[in-house]
C-alpha cells in the first residue's frame, strides 16, 4: 500500500487540476456525445415516491425535477443559495407559514402538455397517500397542505415554521405529471407501466430500459432551462466490480463512479482515463450498543458506561487506522457528518489517541487485568465484546481487524463476527450486537441527525446504539427550530461536541470519493448530494468525440444529429 | 414409454416441491426479510417498513405465508418481488431465456468439443497429442470457475481486446444495427461467457470420453471389427463411439446442475443478465418469492435434464429397457 502513495498523490493533483474549469474546452462544448456510465446495480423502478435504489435515483434525477435545488454549499436552512428548477421564483408569506412557488411557464412534460401548479399539488397528494407507501411521506409531515393559487402558482402551507421548510417543499418531491397518473391505481403504481416507462419534465427523456443490462436516456431538446449538452446517457449495468472496472479500462464505458484504493495504480498506466474527486457525505464509525442486547432494560455491561466508551476511543489511533485502510484516500472523521455538510465544524474537540490514558481510565472504572492474562476483567466478566461487520465491505473489515489489535493493547478483547449485509442490517435493527462497523451517507439535511441519535429514535427510529441524552435532544431541537443559520449552526456545534464527548461511537473515516472517467468527458458540478445531479451540464468537446458520440439523437436516423 | 415419462414426471414434481419447501423454510429462518434488505437506508421511517411488511404479508404466520406461496405457484405467478417491484413471473421471463441461451450454447460447444477431444486422445493414446490434450483438460478441469472467468475477461477483453468485457450487446450501437449486424453483435458478446462455461465442462467430457473409448476399444466387438479388416477410424466412429457414449450421457445429466452453478459466477463476471445474477441479487435482498421461484425453475431444469439423459441412454444402448 505504501508504494502506491506517490501514484495516488500524482492522481490527486491531476484530479484537482481537472476540477478547474478549462475555458477553452468550455468553448468547445457544443451539443452532442454519449456518456456510458458503468453502474453496479440496475434500477428497481423509475418512480420517485418509491425509490430506494441509487441507480433509480440517478436516472430519475434526469427525467423528473424538483421545484428548486440547493447550491453547492448544500445550505438547508432557509433558501439562500437555492436555484430554481421547475419553479422560476418563490415568495414567503410574512409569517413564514407559507411559500408560493411560481412554475416556469416554459416547462413542458416530455409528452407535450405544460407543467402546471396542479401537477405539484397532485404530486404532494400522491407522495402522502398511504396507499402509495412512499418512504418520503413522513419527511413531508410539516407541510399542512398544498394549494393551487393559479395555473402557475402553487402555495405550500406549513403547520409550523422551521428552518428546513423550504428544503422540504422544494427538494423532497420530484414533480409528477397529473395527466398521466391521475387515473392510476395508487396501490399498484410501483408495478405500473409509468414506473418503467416514465415521462417527466427534466433535461433528459426516457428511451428504453433493458432490465439488468442498460437504461438509456436522450437529451430533451425542449427542456425549459436549455438543452443538455450530451445527446445520450446510458447506464450500463455491471454488478461485478471487476467487470465494471474492466469496462472502463477497455473503453466500453466512460465513467465509474466509485474506485477502490487498489485501482489507482493500474489506472496510472492509462493516460486516457482520469480521476476526478467529488465531495461526499459518507462517513464510517464503530457504533457502541449502550443497552444490553440480551436484556434491553439494562445498560450494556461495557458500553453502558460513558467513561469506558471514552477510554476505548482513546485506544484507537484513527490517523494510523485511516492510513492503513485507505492510504491517503480518506481522512479521519470527527463526527456524524462530513466536510460537505453545511453545518460541518472542524473545531469539534476530539478524544485524543492516548493508550496510556485509556488504560488508566479503564483501571479507574474497575476493569483491571487481575490475573495477568493480558485481558481486563471486572466482577468476573472479561472486557470482551463482539464487533459485527458486513463481509461485503473490505474497508470496514480491515478497520475492524486493526481496531481489534489496538483494543488488545489496552486489554480489551474484541472479536469480529462477519455476516452478509442484510443480516448485519437486521442485527442492528433488532439491537442484537455489542459494537457494529458502520458507514452512513447523510442526506445533506443537518436535522437528520435526530433520526439517528435522539432519544425518540431509540424505539421508533434508527438510533441502533440507544444513545440517550436529553441535552443532545434539546440542542438539536433548538437548532432545528432556529431560522437564523448562524444561530442554528451554533446549536448544531454544541450537539456535535456533546456527541464527540459522550462517545456513542468512534468516528473513524471520511472516504474521499473519486470517479474514474475517460479524458474526453468533462464533468461539471459534481455534488456531495449526488455527483449525477448536473449531468445536463457535462460535455464532450467536438474534437475529442469517438464513434458512439456521433450517433445523434434519433434511433431511427443514426446519421442524424 | 409414456408410463415411464409420467412416473418420472410425478417424481420430478415431488422433488421440485420438496426443494422449494426446503428453500422456503431455510430462507425464512435466515435473518432479515425483503423489506429490511431493500429499505436499507436507516432514515427510512419504521411506519413505511411496517406498511410494506404488512402489504406483502410478511407479518403473517409462516404456515399462512407458505400456503399463499403454494397457491401463487400453482397459479403460475410465483408471487410478487418487492425488490424488483414486479411479479416474479415477469422477472423470471426476462432472465430465464438469457441463461438458457448461455447454457445451451455452452453445452453444445462443451459436448461437441469434449467428445472430439476424447476421441482424438483415445486414437493417439500415449502420443504427444494425447499427453498435451490430457494436461490441457486437467488444467481446465481443476480450475475454479470464477477464476477462469476473471482470467478470460482479463486476457481476451482487456489485454487482447478481442471480445467485449460484458453484457449481451453493445449498449450504444446495437439500436442502430441491421438484423445481421445485431445477430453478429449478440454472438460476439456470447463468446467469452459461453466459452468460459464450455471450457469448464469440455475438460470433464474429454476425460470421460477418452477413458470410455479406450475401455470399449478392448472389447470383443471392437476386436472383431478390426479382424474384419475395418480401419481404426471406422472402428471408433461406427462401432465404439456409440457404446462409449454412456458415461458421457451420465455426465450430461450431471452437467446441468454444474452449469447452473457455474453460471452464477460466469454471469456475474460477464454481467450476463440471467438466472445466476438474479439468484445472487435475490439472496442479497432476501427476495423470498423470487429465490424460491428460481430454485423451482432450476430444479425443474435439472430433473428434465436427467430425464433427457435417461432417454439418451436408451437410444445409445439398446440393452437399456425404459421402464425397467
Amino acid at each position: 500500500m505504501r508504494a502506491t502513495a506517490p501514484v495516488i498523490l500524482t492522481l490527486l493533483a491531476t484530479a484537482l487540476a481537472g476540477c478547474r474549469k478549462d475555458a477553452s474546452a468550455a468553448r468547445d462544448a457544443a451539443n452532442g456525445g454519449t456518456l456510458v456510465i458503468s453502474s453496479g446495480s440496475d434500477a428497481t423502478l423509475l418512480f420517485p415516491p418509491l425509490t430506494v435504489n441509487v441507480t433509480s435515483a440517478q436516472v430519475e434525477a434526469q427525467i423528473f425535477e424538483h421545484l428548486a435545488e440547493p447550491g453547492p454549499e448544500l445550505n438547508m436552512i432557509g433558501d439562500e443559495g437555492w436555484e430554481g428548477r421547475l419553479a422560476r421564483s418563490w415568495s414567503w408569506s410574512p409569517d413564514s407559514l407559507s411559500i408560493a412557488f411560481r412554475i416556469d411557464s416554459m416547462a413542458r412534460w416530455q409528452d407535450g402538455p405544460p407543467v402546471r401548479a396542479s401537477d405539484v399539488a397532485f404530486t404532494y397528494g400522491l407522495y402522502t397517500d398511504s396507499l402509495v407507501g412512499s418512504t418520503v411521506a413522513p419527511l413531508l409531515s410539516e407541510i399542512d397542505s398544498v394549494v393551487v393559487r393559479d395555473s402557475l402558482t402553487v402555495v405550500f402551507w406549513f403547520s409550523h415554521r422551521s428552518p428546513e421548510q423550504f428544503a422540504t417543499a422544494a427538494m423532497q418531491m420530484r414533480i409528477l405529471p397529473e395527466h398521466l397518473l391521475s387515473r392510476a391505481d395508487r396501490k399498484e403504481l410501483a408495478s405500473s407501466d409509468f414506473a418503467r416507462n416514465p415521462v417527466g419534465s427534466g433535461p433528459f427523456r426516457f428511451v428504453r430500459w433493458v432490465p439488468r443490462q442498460l437504461i438509456e436516456l436522450e437529451a430533451n431538446t425542449e427542456y425549459h432551462l436549455g438543452r443538455p449538452h450530451l445527446d445520450r446517457v446510458i447506464w450500463s449495468i455491471a454488478p461485478d466490480y471487476n467487470a465494471a472496472f474492466m469496462r472502463l479500462m477497455s473503453g466500453d464505458a466512460d465513467i465509474l463512479e466509485y474506485m477502490r484504493p487498489g485501482d489507482f495504480e493500474p489506472l496510472a498506466k492509462h493516460p486516457e482515463i482520469k480521476t476526478v474527486r467529488y465531495p461526499s457525505l459518507i462517513y464510517g464509525f464503530l457504533l457502541f450498543n449502550e443497552r444490553d442486547p440480551n436484556d434491553r432494560s439494562r445498560p450494556h455491561p461495557i458500553f453502558g458506561d460513558r467513561t469506558v466508551r471514552r477510554a476505548l476511543t482513546m485506544a484507537i489511533d484513527r490517523v494510523q487506522l485511516v492510513r492503513s485502510v485507505y492510504d491517503s484516500l480518506a481522512v479521519p472523521a470527527i463526527g456524524p457528518f462530513t466536510e460537505a455538510l453545511s453545518t460541518y465544524d472542524s473545531t469539534i474537540r476530539q478524544i485524543p489517541y492516548a493508550p496510556d490514558s485509556a488504560a488508566a481510565l479503564l483501571d479507574a472504572t474497575g476493569w483491571r487485568d487481575a490475573d495477568g492474562d493480558g485481558w481486563r476483567e471486572k466482577n468476573g466478566r472479561q472486557l470482551r465484546f463482539t464487533i459485527i461487520v458486513p463481509s461485503s465491505s473490505t474497508p470496514r473489515m480491515r478497520a475492524a481487524v486493526i481496531m481489534q489489535e489496538m483494543f488488545k493493547q489496552v486489554g480489551a478483547r474484541a472479536e469480529i463476527e462477519q455476516m452478509d449485509f442484510p443480516t448485519h442490517g437486521s442485527r442492528q435493527e433488532a439491537r442484537r450486537f455489542d459494537a457494529s462497523m458502520n458507514t452512513m451517507s447523510s442526506d445533506g439535511v443537518p436535522s437528520t441527525i435526530r433520526q439517528l441519535w435522539s432519544t425518540a429514535a431509540v424505539k421508533e427510529g434508527s438510533n441502533y446504539g440507544s444513545y440517550e441524552s436529553p441535552r443532545f435532544d434539546a440542542l438539536v431541537d433548538s437548532a432545528a427550530s432556529q431560522m437564523n443559520p448562524e444561530k442554528a449552526g451554533a446549536y448544531y456545534r454544541q450537539a456535535y461536541q456533546l456527541l464527540a464527548d459522550d462517545a456513542p461511537a468512534i468516528w473513524l473515516f471520511e472516504p474521499l470519493s473519486f470517479a474514474a472517467m475517460q479524458q474526453r468527458i468533462h464533468p461539471e458540478g459534481m455534488r456531495a448530494n449526488g455527483w449525477w445531479l448536473n449531468l445536463k451540464d457535462w460535455y464532450i468537446p467536438q474534437g475529442e468525440r469517438i464513434a458512439r458520440d456521433r450517433v445523434g439523437l434519433s434511433r431511427e436516423s443514426p446519421a442524424g444529429g | 414409454m409414456i408410463a415411464l415419462l409420467l412416473r418420472r414426471l410425478a417424481q420430478g414434481v415431488v422433488i421440485v416441491w420438496l426443494v422449494a419447501t426446503l428453500t422456503f423454510l431455510l430462507l425464512h429462518a435466515a435473518p432479515g426479510d425483503p423489506v429490511s434488505a431493500t429499505l436499507t437506508d436507516p432514515l427510512t421511517p419504521p411506519a413505511v417498513r411496517e406498511y410494506w411488511v404488512h402489504r406483502l404479508g410478511l407479518d403473517l404466520p409462516l404456515h399462512q405465508q407458505y400456503w399463499h406461496y403454494l397457491t401463487s405457484v400453482a397459479s403460475g405467478g410465483f408471487g410478487f418481488s418487492f425488490p424488483h417491484h414486479r411479479p416474479v413471473s415477469a422477472v423470471l421471463a426476462e432472465a430465464l431465456p438469457n441463461t438458457l441461451l448461455l447454457m445451451g450454447v455452452a453445452i453444445v460447444i462443451a459436448f461437441a468439443a469434449g467428445i472430439l477431444i476424447g476421441v482424438v486422445q483415445a486414437r493417439r493414446k500415449g502420443k504427444p497429442v494425447d499427453w498435451g490434450l490430457g494436461i490441457g483438460s486437467l488444467f481446465f478441469y481443476s480450475m475454479p470457475d470464477f477464476w477462469l472467468a476473471l482470467m478470460m475477461l482479463l486476457v481476451f477483453a482487456y489485454w487482447l481486446r478481442l471480445f467485449p468485457a460484458s453484457g449481451m450487446f453493445d449498449p450504444v450501437m446495437y439500436g442502430f444495427m441491421g438484423p445481421w449486424a445485431r445477430a453478429a453483435d449478440r454472438l460476439w458478446h456470447l463468446v467469452l461467457p459461453a466459452g468460459t462455461l464450455a471450457l469448464l465442462v469440455t475438460a470433464a467430457v474429454a476425460r470421460f470420453q477418452r477413458s470410455a473409448l479406450l475401455e470399449v476399444a478392448q472389447q470383443d466387438f471392437a476386436r472383431t471389427a478390426r479382424a474384419k479388416g475395418l480401419g481404426e477410424r471406422a472402428v471408433i466412429w461406427r462401432h465404439s463411439l456409440r457404446n462409449a457414449l454412456l458415461p458421457v450421457i451420465t455426465l450430461f445429466g450431471l452437467a446441468l446442475p454444474a452449469l447452473l452453478g457455474g453460471s452464477v459466477f460466469v454471469e456475474s463476471v460477464f454481467s450476463w443478465p440471467g438466472m445466476g445474477t438474479l439468484t445472487v441479487n435475490a439472496i442479497a435482498t432476501r427476495d423470498y418469492q423470487l429465490l424460491t421461484a428460481v430454485v423451482i425453475v432450476t430444479s425443474a431444469l435439472v430433473v428434465t435434464g436427467n430425464l433427457v439423459a435417461d432417454l439418451l441412454y436408451a437410444w445409445a444402448d439398446p440393452r437399456v429397457r425404459l421402464g425397467e
